[in-house]
Formats: structure tokens, C-alpha cells, sequence
């Protein structure tokens, strides 16, 4: 049988305490306190986060995993749309001030936690509206209103630098409109080479990436993505699974570094997620819960989906994370 | 040989499925707190500690098609109107 320095031409180390998780990994050593061999591996899952104080769909998402945003939703029928705001951070969701304008589906992913945009959505009778307004971190003020009505929208970049782009008006029909925020005004600007409502973002308005969606009516999806850089659309490599009104980063990822997760396929919801690094589409850790129409947040390594459905609501929370630890290591 | 064991349980929140839990078993949630477990020692012990009660797949599956159904019901009674500017009819779902 092989030793160990036949095959990496080292002998194993002795240390008498372990080294970071960061530092060891990939390294095997042996600890003279324990008596253990160990090492460091990267793993990667998503864990259970404290609920939703109110269970919701269509909820609209931004942040990071530990500053995250949860604005509006749907729970019915009945009809019962939510204007509800909370925060997450990083433990427990807590109860802030409600949307000025009651709505559900709107723009999701577009800026941090203390300075969120939601443009347009539905209204309680369910009919696209323009409306725009910005949360501070405390409370909502409307905005310059959208040039074009419409729900189910997807949002890149910040409170002063953001985009939107697809959206539904009405619902199952898709646009391609697109329109810049730069904290005072939105600006229309040339259509989007795809019509489709409900895809994922990642990264700031002028380097980001959109994938999947639904280009027709439910229950289509695509497996198409794209990428922004500057005002140029190009397409780009396909994801493994179609699906739409998954779990996204926005402004919390980046077009190297983007992810998705679950979402409503053809005909039923998916736990997969994916992860993208500019170039392709790879599977990663599934989420416990299938679901579609949650919002999500965060980073490709520190990720947070919440919330979602069917139309009932979810109050479930789900963090992500990709991180070494240290493992003892056994015959078993 | 048997793959998965299933149960019933509430997701109370942070700690309820560890990152570490989800390397030890396999775990999908679904309509109902219907749980669909990895069968091995570490599952069974996780949905004991979570004050789970462990089902059939018979029980489990029913407990799900429940819930789908009066999804499907709520859905089929609203308006054609209504539906377009949801998300869709809730499918089917079979436990694994």
C-alpha cells in the first residue's frame, strides 16, 4: 500500500493545535492533542434561518444573508396582498414600516437593505402599476414613477444606479422593456433582447447577468441567460435547469460570481441551485424546500432565499453557505 | 434496501436543519411539514430531536396530496382572470 509521502512526498504533520479551518485547507494533519488525523474541507449547504414573521409569495428580496430586505408578497386566495416590510439580520426577521403603496411582484433585487427600490408590482385587484419607492432603512418614500407599468419585474445595482428589466403586463403576457434609475428619474431605454418575466439577477446595472424566467405563460420557463455590460446584451451559456421566479442575489452577486435557487419549473417547483462564474451555469447544494416566488439575497458563497410558494405563502427562511471547516477524520 | 424514512414536523426556524445535518442525511421538505429523511442513524435521531413523527410513505404521500389539493381547489375556483396573473395551477408532487 502507498504512504502518504510516496503519494504528496510529504509526511503528514504534527501540531499540537489545529490550524484555521482557512488556512488547513485541502491540508491533512495530525494533532498530538486528540491523538486525531484531520484536515479542512469546503462545504457547501443551506441550513434552516429563523421564519418569515409573515408568510408570503411574490415577496420581493435584496441585501446580504446578515442584511437582508423582504418587501411586499401575496397570501390567498383569498386575495390578501401584503405591503409588509422586514429585516434580516442574519438571526431573526423583524417587522418594519409597510410599503407606502400595497403591492406584490415587485422589482426584486434591487439594492441593500437601507436602500431598496420597489418599482412597480401588482395591486390588490392584481393590475401592473408604476408606482417606485425607496426604503432608507427606516421608512418608504415614493419615488419618479416607472415609465411602464408592470409586475413580476427584475432589478440590478443600487438605489442610484439601477435597472429593471422584463416584467409582465398583465400577467401571463411578458415585456422587454427596460429602464435606468439613477435615483431621481427612470429612464426607458432600448428593449431587452429577451421578453420574459420573472428571471434572476446578479451585479450592478452596467456588469450583471440575468437568467431563466418565463416567456410565455405559466408553465414555461427558460433556460436562457444573458449579460449586461455597459448597455450591451449578449447572450450567454444556458442554465442546467429551466425554471422561473427563483431565489436570486441581485445586488448582493456579481456577474462572476452569480447564483440561483429553486424556483417554478414545468410543471412543478425545483430545489436546484446554481451557481455561474461568468462563463457557465454548474449545479450546487439543492434547498430543502422546493419553491418559487421567494425572495432572496446575499452572495454566491453566503446566500438567503425566503419566503415563496405556491400562493399560500411560506415563512421559511434558508441560508446558504460555502465555507471550510475542520474535519476529524475516520475509518467510518 | 429502503432510501429515505418520512415524518412530520414543524421548521421552527434557525437550528432546525443544521449545514451540518444536510451532509449527514438527506433532507427535502414539502406541503404539510412533511419531511422525506435520509435513512440512516444521524436522520432518525434529527427528526426524534425535532419532536417529528415518523410516517409511512402511504401517510406521508397523503398528507401531501391534501394540501396540493386544496391548493388546486383555491385555484380552480378563481376566475380565469385571476389565474393568468398567478403563477400557475399547483402541480403534483410524488414523495421520492
Amino acid at each position: 500500500m502507498s504512504t502518504y509521502k510516496e503519494i504528496f512526498g510529504k509526511y503528514v504533520r504534527s501540531v499540537g493545535s489545529d490550524p484555521s479551518a482557512a488556512v488547513g485547507e485541502g491540508e491533512i494533519w495530525y494533532n498530538t492533542s486528540s491523538n486525531t488525523f484531520k484536515s479542512s474541507v469546503r462545504v457547501a449547504a443551506w441550513s434552516s434561518g429563523n421564519n418569515l414573521n409573515t408568510a408570503r409569495s411574490y415577496i420581493a428580496g435584496g441585501g446580504t444573508q446578515n442584511a437582508a430586505l423582504g418587501v411586499g408578497g401575496y397570501v390567498g386566495p383569498p386575495s390578501g396582498v401584503r405591503g409588509n416590510t422586514e429585516e434580516y439580520n442574519g438571526t431573526s426577521w423583524s417587522e418594519q414600516a409597510d410599503l407606502g403603496t400595497t403591492r406584490y411582484s415587485t422589482s426584486r433585487g434591487l439594492g441593500t437593505q437601507t436602500a431598496f427600490i420597489a418599482a412597480g408590482g401588482n395591486n390588490p385587484s392584481a393590475n401592473p402599476v408604476t408606482n417606485s419607492e425607496l426604503y432608507n432603512g427606516s421608512s418608504w418614500t415614493a419615488t419618479n414613477a416607472l415609465n411602464t407599468a408592470r409586475s413580476y419585474l427584475s432589478g440590478f445595482g443600487t438605489s442610484t444606479a439601477g435597472l429593471v428589466v422584463g416584467g409582465a403586463n398583465p400577467r401571463p403576457s411578458a415585456v422587454n422593456n427596460s429602464e435606468s434609475f439613477d435615483g431621481t428619474n427612470w429612464t426607458a431605454n432600448p428593449a431587452t433582447p429577451f421578453t420574459v418575466k420573472n428571471g434572476a439577477t446578479a451585479g450592478p446595472a452596467t456588469a450583471g447577468v440575468f437568467a431563466g424566467g418565463a416567456p410565455g405563460g405559466p408553465p414555461t420557463s427558460t433556460t436562457a441567460s444573458y449579460e449586461i455590460n455597459s448597455t450591451t446584451w449578449t447572450t450567454g451559456n444556458s442554465l442546467n435547469v429551466g425554471r422561473n421566479s427563483s431565489g436570486f442575489g441581485g445586488q448582493g452577486a456579481t456577474q462572476t460570481a452569480a447564483w440561483l435557487a429553486g424556483g417554478l419549473g414545468t410543471p412543478s417547483t425545483t430545489t436546484a441551485t446554481e451557481h455561474y462564474d461568468g462563463t457557465s451555469w454548474t449545479t450546487a447544494a439543492v434547498i430543502a424546500t422546493a419553491r418559487g416566488s421567494m425572495g432572496g439575497a446575499g452572495t454566491q458563497s453566503l446566500g438567503l432565499i425566503f419566503g415563496g410558494g405556491p400562493d399560500t405563502g411560506l415563512a421559511a427562511t434558508e441560508e446558504y453557505s460555502d465555507v471550510a471547516a475542520v474535519k476529524t477524520l475516520t475509518t467510518s | 434496501m429502503e432510501l429515505f424514512m418520512y415524518g412530520t414536523a414543524t421548521n421552527t426556524g434557525k437550528g432546525f436543519f443544521t449545514h451540518q445535518d444536510r451532509q449527514d442525511f438527506f433532507l427535502g421538505g414539502y406541503p404539510g411539514d412533511v419531511w422525506v429523511i435520509g435513512k440512516n442513524e444521524k436522520g432518525a435521531v434529527w427528526l426524534a430531536l425535532k419532536n417529528g413523527v415518523e410516517k409511512t410513505k402511504t401517510e406521508a404521500q397523503a398528507i401531501v396530496d391534501t394540501e396540493v389539493t386544496a391548493a388546486q381547489t383555491a385555484w380552480d375556483l378563481m376566475s380565469v382572470e385571476e389565474q393568468n396573473k398567478r403563477s400557475g395551477r399547483p402541480g403534483p408532487i410524488t414523495l421520492p
